[in-house]
């Protein structure tokens, strides 16, 4: 075969290849869907949130665990969160608290370590001090205001009805 | 902590439980409703309660599903603010013993905080205080419905609707047979059992999870819940104050027991009921800090308290928290079922419907109303909506803007019923929009904050003086 032949022939094969090339959960989605689909709000203002997994049809009763880590690659696993009973079959959620603004990730496993979902991304991001403080102080004026009203009523209110009192017992 | 948690009782040992208590509490309410023979008497216990009957029912009242499963859940949603933030609520029963003495004062012959609204301030703020007071006992009621729910879920994984279901029919029953007296009484058992089982539940909690480790693990994993500027919590604090404030200041639960209690009582008793309940939402809080040493992330932040409690303490333990949070419940619920069925004979039926009716037509039309309440309740609970969090400080929104119309109602003659319409109106409005656009944490603030602005100006501009002579209405 002449070169020229040959090297129109690997071209050919080569687009051929390329256009029947797919990732591979795409040739066979069955097989690469994870057994639990996790989600999480996007943002928390209160550093509380609450994380669902919904059981996929390969999904089997069995304790789970939720890894947690600052970076999408779980390069270094902060800490695990026991998930309450027998995984989802119990309980389809979870309540974690007390982060600090940031970037948080989250995935489930099993006890022998494999990965069981999606990874899902929560951002923290607190209220600013200033906003919190300005409604702290407002609330502080107002609570003061009523207690010192209520306080100076409650005994303008008594020494009118003991002066009453005592008029009623002269006539 | 690498240990998945499984439930503390059975589920048949749970509904035994509910089971026992249900026939005892309703046996208990059939015993003391035989000496109901007046409507007064169903009502507002023939208005001859004692001080020591008065301070429990107070605190009782008050140590509700807020105090044994949201104190637990808004601490561990927002740390020491959380616990530290829900017990200053106890300072709506120690402000309200100054109006309490007012109330009864004024009116000797009252029924509700209805009467009082519309005789104070007309039909147009009567009407505005009335869609609040029912929102707020429909939501306070349902919140109870759904904490007896996920109560037992939490200790036996029983179904929430079978736990709801039977909470509420107990409650009914011993109401429906005792009226106010019933209601009272077991208050006073109930709170002696709260007291007795908290107290017992910390003891065991810090002898078993010292406070080091907590701290430890607290600082280390979730540092957010020590910090004391924890935006969110800062917010929170005043927020729960008057929401706390606007609940008790407002309801008929409160109003029935100040116009109940004998001659001079009602001072002492809501002083001293408040002294007593302001260490109970620090307990009960810190119970939920020793949840992420435990290795408890409960699936909603509500079901924290008994979590950890049963944790600790095992089955036994777990039965001592569902007796401790099962009367706790219990008697708020019954007071709540009491208190609003009264609004509903006393101001619709017997005020608008029918002026003429008789004691005995209004004995039963309140039976009824105690029932249907039920039911009504029952099928708000069917969906679990919300937080037990949530819920209640929607609800915050709606009874704070009463704050300030009250009292300045009950002590300026200046105040027109125009002015104190609008302040709970406008209150309302501006809290619902902070909810939403917020938060929960800041629904209750911005409504009393705007509904006293409001009251101010109508105390400025108003030129008219009430006469207090117009309080003193007969049944």
């Amino acid at each position: 075969m002449p070169n020229r032949a040959r090297f129109v022939i690997h071209i050919s094969l080569l687009l051929l290849i390329t256009l029947f090339a797919r990732p591979a959960f795409a040739l066979s989605p069955s097989t690469a869907e994870p057994p639990y689909a996790l989600s999480a709000p996007e943002v928390s203002r209160e550093g509380y949130f609450v994380l669902t997994a919904q059981a996929q049809s390969s999904a089997s009763a069995q304790p789970l665990w939720v890894d947690y880590a600052t970076s999408a690659q779980f390069s270094h696993i902060s800490r695990s969160y026991p998930w309450l009973g027998q995984g989802v079959a119990d309980f389809q959620q979870i309540t974690l608290t007390g982060f600090t603004s940031g970037d948080h990730y989250f995935r489930l496993r099993n006890a022998a370590g494999d990965v069981l979902s999606n990874v899902v991304h929560v951002r923290v991001d607190h209220y600013p001090l200033w906003q919190a403080l300005g409604l702290f102080f407002a609330g502080l004026t107002v609570f003061i205001l009523l207690v010192v009203l209520i306080i100076a009523n409650h005994r303008t209110a008594s020494r009118t009805k003991i002066s009453q009192s005592k008029g009623a017992n002269h006539e | 902590m690498n240990k998945a948690t499984d439930f503390a009782l059975d589920s048949t040992l749970g509904l035994s439980l509910v089971a026992i208590f249900g026939v005892l509490w309703i046996a208990f309410g059939w015993y003391l409703g035989r000496k109901n023979k007046s409507h007064e008497d169903f009502a507002l216990a023939g208005r001859n309660v004692g001080f020591a009957l008065a301070a429990a029912t107070a605190m009782a009242t008050w140590v509700t599903s807020n105090t044994t499963l949201v104190a637990p859940q808004l601490t561990y949603q927002l740390g020491v603010w959380g616990m530290v933030g829900y017990s200053f609520a106890a300072l709506g029963l120690i402000l309200f013993a100054p109006l309490a003495a007012r109330i009864k004062h004024l009116m000797p012959h009252g029924y509700t905080s209805g009467d009082f609204i519309r005789l104070r301030f007309g039909r147009a703020a009567w009407w505005v205080f009335m869609v609040i007071s029912v929102v707020y006992a429909m939501g306070w009621l349902v919140s109870l419905g759904m904490a007896g729910g996920i109560l037992l879920q939490a200790l036996s994984g029983l179904d929430y609707h079978i736990g709801m279901s039977a909470i509420l029919l107990i409650c009914v029953g011993y109401t429906l047979f005792g009226g106010l007296r019933a209601v009272i009484a077991t208050d006073f058992i109930q709170a002696l059992i709260i007291i007795v089982g908290v107290v017992g539940i910390a003891w065991f909690l810090i002898d078993t999870v010292s406070l080091e480790t907590i701290h430890t693990e607290l600082s280390t994993d979730h540092p957010q819940l020590l910090d004391l500027l924890f935006p969110a919590a800062v917010m929170f604090l005043f927020n729960n104050i008057f929401f706390g404030l606007g609940e008790i200041f407002h309801s008929n639960v409160w109003w029935s027991r100040a116009l109940a209690f004998k001659g001079k009582v009602a001072f002492k008793a809501f002083m001293l009921g408040g002294l007593l309940w302001l260490p109970i939402p620090i307990v009960t809080g810190f119970i939920a800090l020793a949840a992420p040493q435990l290795g408890i992330f409960p699936p909603t932040a509500d079901m924290v308290g008994p979590m950890v409690a049963a944790e600790v303490l095992g089955k036994v333990g777990a039965i001592v928290v569902f007796i401790v949070v099962f009367s706790a419940l219990a008697s708020s619920l019954d007071s709540l079922l009491a208190a609003t069925s009264d609004l509903v004979t006393r101001d619709f039926y017997h005020k608008k419907l029918r002026p003429a009716a008789s004691d005995q037509q209004l004995l039963r039309v309140n039976r009824y109303c105690i029932a249907g309440l039920g039911v009504l309740t029952w099928l708000l609970c069917l969906p679990q909506i919300a937080t037990l969090g949530a819920l209640l400080n929607f609800a915050g929104a709606f009874v704070a803007s009463t704050i300030f119309p009250i009292v300045f109602g009950l002590y300026q003659r200046r105040l027109t019923g125009g002015y104190a319409a609008l302040a709970m109106g406008a209150g309302t409005f501006a809290g619902l929009v902070s909810y939403f656009a917020i938060g929960f944490y800041v629904a209750a603030l911005v409504s009393c904050v705007v509904s006293a602005l409001i009251c101010a100006v109508g105390l400025w501009r108003s030129r008219t003086l009430f006469n207090w002579q117009d309080m003193q209405e007969r049944a």
